[in-house]
């Protein structure tokens, strides 16, 4: 028997994803949705004999097109509809969910309602009737607690009969329309039914989404033209619809949607007592206090990032040091075995390659368990509260904070996080502003040709400076940007701020295992080709001395050399900047393949003056992200156009900065 | 009005406001005009406004795209008051924060169910009409006494 598909929705918040884990395991795969920048999850579980493909949905408030998320379960309800829905309540709060549950109950899809957090709602006191819920919503509603796993017995075996008896005569609930809408809603659900074209769904469904418009339903309608009259009819209702109720139609569907909420609400919840989450409260009057949230939040970033990077650091040096011991002890044996050419490619080119990806996950675990800790307390939330005043500067939202922040230690797990931004908008942006974050690979750059270059004294000055410099050239790119309008129009600032509660650590660990089988399969194989690009370039032609002038980078540093003279930088410093698009650190060992044997730091000073060293920093800084953060953009925008801004941003900005340096140092007489 | 910026008042939405996608986005989370929604605290430098809405559900929006909303407001705290200088009548309609406090209001001479008007600022005085004691309140405490506007006789003074 074929895999049967069945799509879990919900609203955010409501343990979706607890409800997602429980029921597949770790037998999951993660992808994208096709060309958004949404992540778009499966899991794989047995029903009793029956194969069944989980997707999990994007956690959305509706199904009208607004964001991208909706925009994703719009298309996948339309073209793709499953063969079942699981909606997930939160029993704490039914009437915030029943939006969303009463619209996909309108598809004709088979659905199941799984209540979740009965656990919390009994201790609330509240008495939720599901029986009267289910005759409702014609649909099967089964209470359970996914963290801990009750009910979810029930709920297998509620989703296993539903989908064998594929029951027909599940009626829709009744939400009571104004009448001139629900005149012309009826009279187009007939026409979308005269055409034949979506069997598997509602005719009232399909009209409903066709007066709504947008992309999703544009696209609908191309391919299955007999759609295109009622389309065009429908949008001429819905500007006679709007004109004679005098208001929007999203506005007024939802508040008929939300009425019948009200009532269904009322009918099935008894001894409601209206008490808030007691201890969120009093967490939040200390933590989002108006004088003391601020710097309690920088403490909490601190403890993050050192969290971190005082803990992934060494294991990185550790996992590098071990590949360069391999590279090693390699070498002498493929040597005997192989011509020279090739174990030069396959253990310092490939192997290398490899290496770099390896040394990034240990960083990329850390990273998202305790980014996963931020995110599953609810404290996330309470940080884009407090910092949305700054990062609206940047037409950003507060949580975009935590992202670049968190470039400072690493940019490549900080684009891979970008993932929990609320919006398209949001991500591009924020991604394409972590690449100036200086992180710490460029810091051991700075750190070296600083200590070389300058005084003891003015050594932590330039390093601190151009701390400043990365800080500047984000907020002023942010700056730039927002006039561009990246990934559509921001959307507005509207959260839901969770109650607190404690991770699972069941979840934590398989987000961070994912988010490394993602990381090998989406940007490994690009890293890898990026290092052994770098490699031949600067090995190639054959016979050329590695990283010399004759190599096919030592041709392009020359070239180059009219570009980069006027920021004071000669071809030698430019074939160290090729290496370093591998890895930034990779810049200090580059240089001492280039000026050769002897000690680097004599070699260095004596080619190189201060305001030459300072020009190269500054442009080290800013020029490109390296291959391992290239590729986390693309896999995270989908995009080459984005990852190819990126470069161009920085490399154009690089060389901006540069130029100001040295020009304006030489003005001021320094050389 | 739009909706205050001062914690702890409560008003009900009349309209979800002009800006098209913040209107969109609360009904689609079930924030529609008549909803009533209380603001709990507002974020450092005026940033965010978070709002508790009478479902139990906590939102937190822009403080610009706030003030876009239209609201009847049915209760604030006397703080508010003093910050917009107001001196008309009205009546205390809650005492929050816990036993302590309304003890120790009480004890001074103020309850729920009194009427009352701003005479000063700052420092925050207040007069318990028609002929109680003036009374001086901190800002923390002027925080908890929550008025409303008192229907029918406007007896300003």
């Amino acid at each position: 028997m074929d895999r049967v598909s069945v799509a879990i929705s919900a609203i955010p918040n409501t343990g979706k994803t607890t409800l997602f884990n429980q029921l597949t395991g770790s037998n999951q795969s993660v992808g994208n949705w096709p060309g958004v920048t949404v992540s778009k999850k499966q899991g794989y579980l047995r029903l009793d004999g029956i194969e069944v493909t989980l997707v999990d949905l994007p956690g959305t408030y509706s199904i009208s097109p607004a964001s991208e998320e909706e925009r994703v379960v719009r298309r996948y309800l339309l073209e793709t509809p499953p063969k079942l829905i699981l909606n997930v309540l939160d029993a704490r709060n039914l009437y915030r969910c029943l939006g969303l549950t009463l619209q996909l109950a309108m598809s004709g899809i088979p659905m199941v309602v799984a209540v979740n957090m009965m656990d919390e709602a009994r201790k609330q006191g509240l008495d939720i009737d599901l029986e009267i819920l289910s005759e409702h919503l014609g649909a099967p509603v089964v209470g359970i607690v996914a963290r801990t796993g009750e009910g979810l017995e029930r709920l297998r075996e509620t989703l296993l009969q539903t989908l064998w008896a594929r029951p027909r005569s599940m009626h829709p609930p009744h939400v009571s329309l104004p009448p001139v809408l629900e005149q012309n809603i009826m009279e187009l659900a007939r026409k979308v039914g005269a055409t034949h074209t979506m069997p598997e769904i509602n005719d009232t469904f399909v009209a409903v989404r066709l007066m709504e418009g947008g992309t999703v339903t544009e696209e609908l309608v191309r391919r299955k033209p007999a759609l295109k009259e009622v389309a065009d009819d429908a949008k001429y209702r819905r500007s006679l619809v709007e004109k004679a109720l005098g208001a929007d139609l999203h506005t007024t569907c939802a508040q008929c949607r939300f009425n019948a909420a009200k009532g269904l609400v009322l009918e099935t919840t008894h001894n409601a007592p209206q008490v808030s989450d007691r201890l969120t409260g009093q967490i939040d009057q200390v933590l989002l206090h108006r004088w003391l949230g601020l710097p309690l939040f920088f403490v909490i970033m601190f403890a993050l990032f050192q969290g971190i990077y005082a803990l992934g650091t060494p294991l990185q040096d550790w996992v590098s040091a071990g590949f360069a011991g391999l590279q090693g002890s390699l070498r002498p044996w493929a040597l005997a075995h192989l011509p020279v050419w090739l174990v030069d490619f396959s253990v310092d080119g490939l192997l290398q390659g490899v290496g770099v990806v390896v040394t990034f996950l240990p960083i990329i675990v850390l990273f998202f368990v305790f980014m996963s800790l931020i995110e599953d307390s609810g404290y996330m939330a309470r940080a884009a509260f407090l910092m949305d005043r700054f990062m609206h500067l940047l037409k950003l939202d507060g949580k975009a904070f935590i992202n670049i922040l968190l470039g400072y230690g690493c940019n490549v797990p900080a684009v891979m996080g970008t993932r929990i931004l609320a919006s398209r908008h949001n991500r591009l942006l924020t991604m394409l502003l972590i690449p100036f974050s200086l992180c710490s690979a460029r810091l051991q750059v700075f750190l070296f040709l600083a200590s070389i270059l300058f005084a003891p004294r003015i050594a932590p000055l330039v390093v601190f400076g151009l701390y400043l410099g990365s800080f500047v050239a984000v907020v002023l790119t942010g700056l730039v940007l927002r006039l561009f309008r990246f990934g559509g129009d921001p959307e507005p600032f509207i959260m839901e701020m969770p109650p607190y509660r404690f991770p699972l650590w069941r979840s934590v660990a398989l987000r961070a295992w994912q988010e490394v089988k993602e990381f090998l399969y989406r940007a490994a194989t690009l890293i890898v080709t990026g290092v052994v690009i770098v490699w031949l370039l600067t090995h190639f032609p054959p016979g050329a001395m590695a990283g010399g002038p004759e190599t096919f980078a030592g041709h392009i540093g020359m070239a180059l050399d009219p570009l980069f003279d006027p920021i004071g930088i000669h071809w030698r410093e430019t074939v160290t900047l090729i290496f370093g698009f591998i890895a930034k650190e990779v810049v200090i060992g580059a240089m001492a393949v280039v000026y050769g044997a002897g000690d680097l730091a004599t070699h260095v000073a004596a080619a190189i003056t201060p305001l030459q060293g300072l020009s190269f920093m500054v442009f080290t800084l800013l020029y490109t992200p390296c291959v391992a953060t290239i590729g986390a953009i693309r896999a995270e925008s989908r995009s080459w156009r984005i990852a190819l801004l990126s470069i161009a941003i920085g490399l154009t900005l690089a060389w901006t900065a540069s130029f100001v340096v040295y020009q304006g140092g030489r003005i001021l007489g320094y050389a | 009005m739009g909706l205050p910026p001062y914690p702890n008042s409560e008003c009900i939405l009349r309209t979800l406001g002009r800006n098209r996608a913040v209107a969109r986005r609360l009904a689609q989370m079930g924030v529609l005009p008549g909803t009533r929604v209380t603001v709990v605290r507002t974020g450092p430098l005026g940033g965010a406004i978070e709002l508790a809405v009478d479902g139990g559900q906590s939102i937190a929006l822009r403080g610009k795209e706030a003030r876009g909303l239209e609201c009847d407001l049915i209760a604030f705290p006397l703080s508010a008051l003093a910050q917009s200088g107001d001196s008309g009548v009205y009546r205390v309609k809650a005492l929050l924060g816990g036993q302590g406090l309304r003890h120790k209001l009480a004890q001074r001479g103020l309850a729920i169910g009194d009427r009352i008007t701003l005479l000063q600022r700052r420092p925050l005085r207040a007069r318990i009409l028609p002929q109680g004691p003036e009374l001086g309140l901190g800002w923390g405490e002027a925080n908890k006494v929550l008025l409303e506007p008192v229907s029918g006789d406007h007896a300003h003074g």
